[in-house]
């Protein structure tokens, strides 16, 4: 049997096949362009949704790619959720702090899938570094240490770990290759959807610093540091959510547990409070009680800022993470907070009984 | 990492390219591949990977002592080995179900072991437990080192099969084999693999997961029920016809062949040929080393009922800790009994009992369909709720939802890849070429633009 025929209909049945299909409309309306190609020496695709996890919490835990040797001079770590993540400079903070004859290093923690701060100072724990200052989110202390990326990427071991980085990555870079030739078809519970190829949400970080480089999505476009589509003011978000003083159990157990944590790494902690608003119905108490975690600081004997100041900020997404100026602004907030030594306790700080309860 | 991810595509091409282009020596390639199936392994974790290598280094060294002891004492010490090896899979396996059970019965509460199951224990465990068999048996011969790893490691059907007994693969290994139409045909199977696990099993798993889950967005009438029952059984195919077909396609690319684990199921029209179409390599393997053994058909009719039963009950056991399994392979054993005794478990369509035949095609497989409720159920409160939904007449029952009708389409692609693969092998061999690089192009295309819903593979848990 001559096995020409089957190359022959291969070929031109896949070349006929792939033309056809380059032909279709991907999604409506316009396309924005697709990021630059990863540029890997000074930055890491941190996060790219359609892979299906982030790459950060691997990379940051289990000191892939020798990032332990670019965490540890670091004086200062910012920990905590994708509200850290985007809402703070670790770069910016580290020049502000800074004096002459005198750098201070500081290095952003945050992580996406509504990370605890427990978990950055958990990453400090596996990375051997001890005896730093760490600020340290305030604003997700209702939820327990580990989430499910936490529990995903603990459960992994070294080799699972590089596995599941490059493949996200390798997931990334194809998708990115085929972007511009060919569209994606999506079944969903309602229907047949065509997408354009590059069809998840990208999150660059840089190495040196942690900080978000670059967020894109497929529909906006680039959106962070720059251009942010859906820009809304912090304040009036947060106005419409209203304050509740309560605070449960669950934080109190959980901030002490940070508490311990910080305390078995000789480690400086300082609460601070990101500002983002967002009404979450799913979960109430995330927004509610915002505000009154900062009253739990006495019980934990940390330094505890007052939130930073909350006007003028704007988010990129209704309310839950800051745009690229307004992190600048809220990290300028935050060191001259830090400069000027205001530790503030929230009023009536002595009663941090349990209200509501 | 599974087969269908970016990554182990990425690495899958230069391993094929060096075995087939690049290292010409059979030795050194057959220690490449060794050392990527046991790096493929490693990337599931490190206690998969010890646990594999610390189980065969314990079989390898009872082969010896096997190959070189007496027949009596080769006897006992296989017996020994074998249930060390199956003391090694339930532990892993079966520990906490037992522990549950105990607990739940005695009021304890004795802990889990939490190390997992171990990646392909199962599977590799039938590996070993089939060579020494054939092995103390004198039928094959003692294998050295890098045979024998290579035989157990060998990653196309290291994690789910199919299972390939030592006297198919060993004569394989240590040769060149440079076949004109591996390439292509093992393309072919590989691109049509991805095309069944990644398009219709995972795209037909997003459209009814929902309803097994009770999470949907709608409540599914009883025609509903029915069409995600049958769309089950087309889910579960896919995915493991698709997996095989795929282990099939590395492993020609790669200059070696496994035997084929399917043979469209769906047109099996007894419970007996059901089983030698679906999951053939176990149900061959279930036969030899555990239905003959038991006394086959050989010893009257109850007995014969007894050991199909038997093996039906171990078969469903096998597959998992759970009620609804053993269930899944009682009611197997049930039908087998119950078509044997009344003599239609003979396949084909020939004879004078056509009829009789055809009815007990349909019977055939709606009973493999409402067998499947217990397989994919998560309690047997679950199955027996899913169940009684099935009987729902009234007038609004007869309606299916949109995201069912959707899901039959890809349910409609697995029959559709049945009918290929049969119409393949009927068609002029002028041909054959052709439609198979038609078919593999479709697949291919397919496989890149139409979005993949991340799924595990349903039988690496096992």
């Amino acid at each position: 049997m001559t096995w020409r025929r089957y190359w022959l209909g291969f070929s031109t049945s896949s070349f006929t096949a792939l033309l056809l299909i380059s032909r279709f409309p991907a999604a409506p309306g316009q396309r924005p362009p697709r990021p630059d190609f990863p540029t890997f020496r000074r930055s890491f695709p941190a996060e790219y949704s359609a892979a299906g996890s982030d790459t950060a919490h691997d990379i940051f835990l289990h000191g892939l790619f020798n990032i332990g040797s670019r965490l540890k001079p670091a004086d200062v770590f910012l920990t905590g959720s994708s509200h850290m993540e985007f809402g703070l400079s670790a770069g910016e903070l580290g020049s502000l702090l800074s004096k002459p004859g005198h750098t201070v290093r500081a290095y952003n923690l945050g992580l996406g899938c509504g990370e605890s701060a427990g978990f950055g100072l958990e990453i400090l724990g596996r990375n051997r570094i001890s005896h730093r200052s760490v600020i340290a989110e305030a604003g997700m202390l209702n939820i327990s240490k580990e989430r499910i990326c936490a529990q995903q990427s603990e459960r992994r071991d070294l080799i699972q770990a590089y596995t599941s980085v490059f493949q996200i990555w390798a997931r990334y870079l194809w998708d990115w290759a085929l972007d511009p030739a060919l569209p994606r078809l999506v079944f969903a519970q309602d229907g047949l959807h065509v997408q354009r190829f590059l069809y998840g949400m990208l999150v660059q970080r840089e190495w040196d610093t942690g900080d978000v480089v670059l967020a894109w999505h497929p529909v906006e476009g680039t959106f962070y540091p720059d251009q942010a589509v859906r820009d809304t003011e912090v304040a009036a978000a947060s106005m419409a959510c209203g304050v509740d003083w309560r605070i449960s159990d669950g934080q109190i157990t959980v901030s002490e547990t940070l508490r311990q944590q910080a305390t078995a790494l000789g480690a400086d902690l300082t609460m601070t409070f990101v500002p983002w608003a967002r009404p979450m119905p799913e979960f109430p108490a995330w927004y509610q009680a915002q505000s009154a975690r900062i009253r739990i600081a006495p019980s934990l004997n940390t330094r505890c800022f007052v939130a930073i100041p909350v006007d003028g900020l704007r988010s990129w997404d209704g309310g839950n993470h800051l745009t690229g100026p307004s992190r600048s602004l809220a990290t300028k907030r935050l060191a001259a907070g830090i400069q000027a030594g205001r530790f503030v306790i929230a009023p009536d700080a002595a009663d941090v009984s349990k209200q509501g309860h | 990492m599974t087969y269908i991810d970016t990554l182990f595509l990425v690495l899958l091409i230069p391993l094929v390219a060096a075995v087939r282009y690049v290292i010409v020596p059979v030795r050194l390639r057959e220690w490449l591949i060794i050392a990527a199936s046991v790096m493929f392994l490693a990337t599931w974790g490190h206690v998969s990977l010890l646990v594999f290598l610390s189980v065969i280094a314990i079989n390898f060294a009872a082969t010896i002592g096997i190959d070189r002891a007496g027949d009596r004492a080769s006897r006992y010490l296989m017996a020994g080995m074998i249930a060390a090896d199956l003391l090694a899979l339930g532990y892993f396996k079966y520990f906490n179900f037992f522990i549950d059970s105990w607990n739940g019965v005695a009021g304890t509460t004795l802990p889990h072991h939490d190390l997992g199951l171990p990646l392909a224990i199962s599977f590799y465990t039938f590996h070993l437990v089939s060579y020494l068999v054939d092995l103390q048996g004198r039928r094959v011969r003692r294998a050295g080192v890098r045979e024998y790893l290579f035989y157990l490691s060998f990653f196309p059907h290291l994690v789910a099969g199919p299972i390939v007994r030592a006297w198919q693969f060993f004569p394989q290994i240590g040769k060149r084999r440079d076949v004109l139409g591996d390439l292509p045909v093992g393309l072919y199977q590989f691109v049509s693999g991805i095309f069944l696990k990644s398009i219709i099993a995972d795209n037909i798993a997003q459209l009814i997961d929902p309803i097994w889950d009770g999470t949907g967005a709608f409540v599914p009438t009883g025609a509903d029920h029915w069409a995600v029952a049958w769309l089950y059984y087309c889910q579960i195919y896919a995915d493991f016809a698709g997996y095989s077909l795929m282990a099939l396609g590395m492993s020609r690319f790669l200059g070696y062949r496994l035997p084929p684990n399917f043979r469209q199921p769906m047109l099996a029209s007894s419970l007996q040929e059901f089983w030698r179409r679906w999951h053939m390599t176990l149900s061959r393997w279930l036969r030899d080393y555990l239905y003959r053994p038991l006394g086959g058909s050989r010893a009257g009719r109850w007995r014969t009922s007894i050991n199909l039963m038997a093996t039906m009950l171990l078969g469903g056991l096998w597959h998992g800790a759970g009620w609804t399994l053993v269930i899944w392979g009682a009611l197997h054993g049930a039908g087998l009994v119950i078509e044997r005794a009344l003599g239609l478990n003979q396949s084909g369509w020939n004879g004078s009992r056509g009829a009789a035949r055809a009815g007990w095609f349909v019977i055939t497989q709606i009973w493999v369909t409402l067998a499947w409720i217990f397989f994919r159920s998560a309690n047997l409160h679950s199955a027996l709720t899913f169940l009684g939904a099935l009987g729902d007449r009234s007038a609004a029952s007869m309606v299916i939802h949109p995201p069912i009708r959707l899901a039959a389409g890809f349910g409609l692609g697995a029959l559709l890849h049945q009918a290929f693969e049969l119409g393949i092998v009927r068609m002029p061999r002028r041909w054959i070429p052709g439609a198979l690089g038609l078919t593999t192009a479709l697949a291919g295309v397919a496989d890149v633009v139409i979005l993949a819903p991340s799924k595990v593979f349903i039988y690496f848990k096992f």
